[in-house]
């Protein structure tokens, strides 16, 4: 597999642990361990987004950093075979 | 896939409860011009259209109606707060309430429930974005009749900026459909669906 499918599984990795963990909290607001949990991956989530959209573009429309050229519309699309 | 971010794209602060105003408002969530039936139609059509930039305005747009919806049934939300029966009845919103009570329900005006009737997904691209451009017409059209039939400047002014998104969505799917002609041939546009023929080589 190539290093950005990697590095964008790793992403989907992190931010299915956060949100499952937020689904628990949200019916378990005080669980110490569930929040300590949520807290590490938010950590290693945001560093990992932060060296996908600086090495292959932007994730979000408000994280294009190409000053010269719209990258959000470049291909693949996520449903795509090549995404 | 999609985050959910916890604020409203325009804010929605409606002090005076108006069960009869709520009533018409409701069809822009599930009526046949309404939000939802907006971004299930272009996030369905997405999918098979070729050209990234048309991708590009049917993917944002779709999520953008997303965030009208919440819109929407955030001005219903507060139009039928602390409603008494006497309210409810003297608003003709009782035909409502036996159904839905205070909840929000995707309907239309006359009450008939949103279905995906109310749009295509014809994947063909000038086919899906004339009904787009037309899409967007149909709710600006809409939101002036709402805005001929309430007073309120709380509830005008968040259906004025829904009002002006539309505006906004049709040039935008004007221009897409430039962009499609602009990749057939100018002789014969309908010699060639980009969606599903293939070039010959």
């Amino acid at each position: 597999m190539d290093s950005r499918k990697e590095l964008l599984n790793k992403i989907r990795e992190l931010e299915f642990v956060i949100y499952d963990t937020g689904l628990y909290l949200n019916t378990h607001p005080t669980d110490q361990e569930a929040l300590r949990h949520y807290h590490c991956h938010r950590e290693l989530l945001e560093a990992a987004i932060d060296e996908y959209i600086s090495c292959y573009g932007p994730l979000t429309m408000d994280s294009v950093l190409s000053k010269n050229k719209w990258t959000w519309i470049e291909k693949p699309w996520p449903w795509e075979l090549e995404a | 896939m999609w985050i959910y971010e916890k604020k409203l794209q325009y804010p929605v602060k409606i002090r005076r409860p108006d069960p009869a105003a709520a009533k018409v408002i409701i069809t822009q969530l599930g009526g046949p011009d309404g939000e939802l039936a907006a971004s299930m139609r272009y996030l369905s059509q997405r999918y098979s259209m070729p050209f990234k930039e048309v991708i590009g305005v049917l993917n944002d747009i779709g999520t953008e109606e997303l965030a009208h919806l919440e819109m929407i049934s955030a001005i219903v939300h507060q139009l039928t707060r602390n409603m008494t029966i006497e309210q409810i009845k003297e608003a003709g919103f009782d035909t409502y309430f036996v159904d839905h009570t205070a909840g929000i329900y995707p309907q239309a005006a006359s009450g008939t429930p949103f279905s995906a009737k109310f749009f295509q997904s014809k994947g063909d691209a000038i086919t899906d974005l004339v009904e787009d451009m037309a899409a967007e017409q149909k709710a600006r059209t809409t939101y002036d009749n709402i805005l001929r039939l309430v007073d309120d400047p709380d509830i005008k002014e968040p259906i004025k900026f829904l009002r002006e998104r539309e505006i906004v969505h049709f040039q935008r799917f004007g221009e897409a459909l430039r962009i499609v002609q602009d990749n057939l041939d100018s002789r014969n546009f309908y010699a060639f669906n980009p969606e599903f023929d293939r070039p010959r080589r």
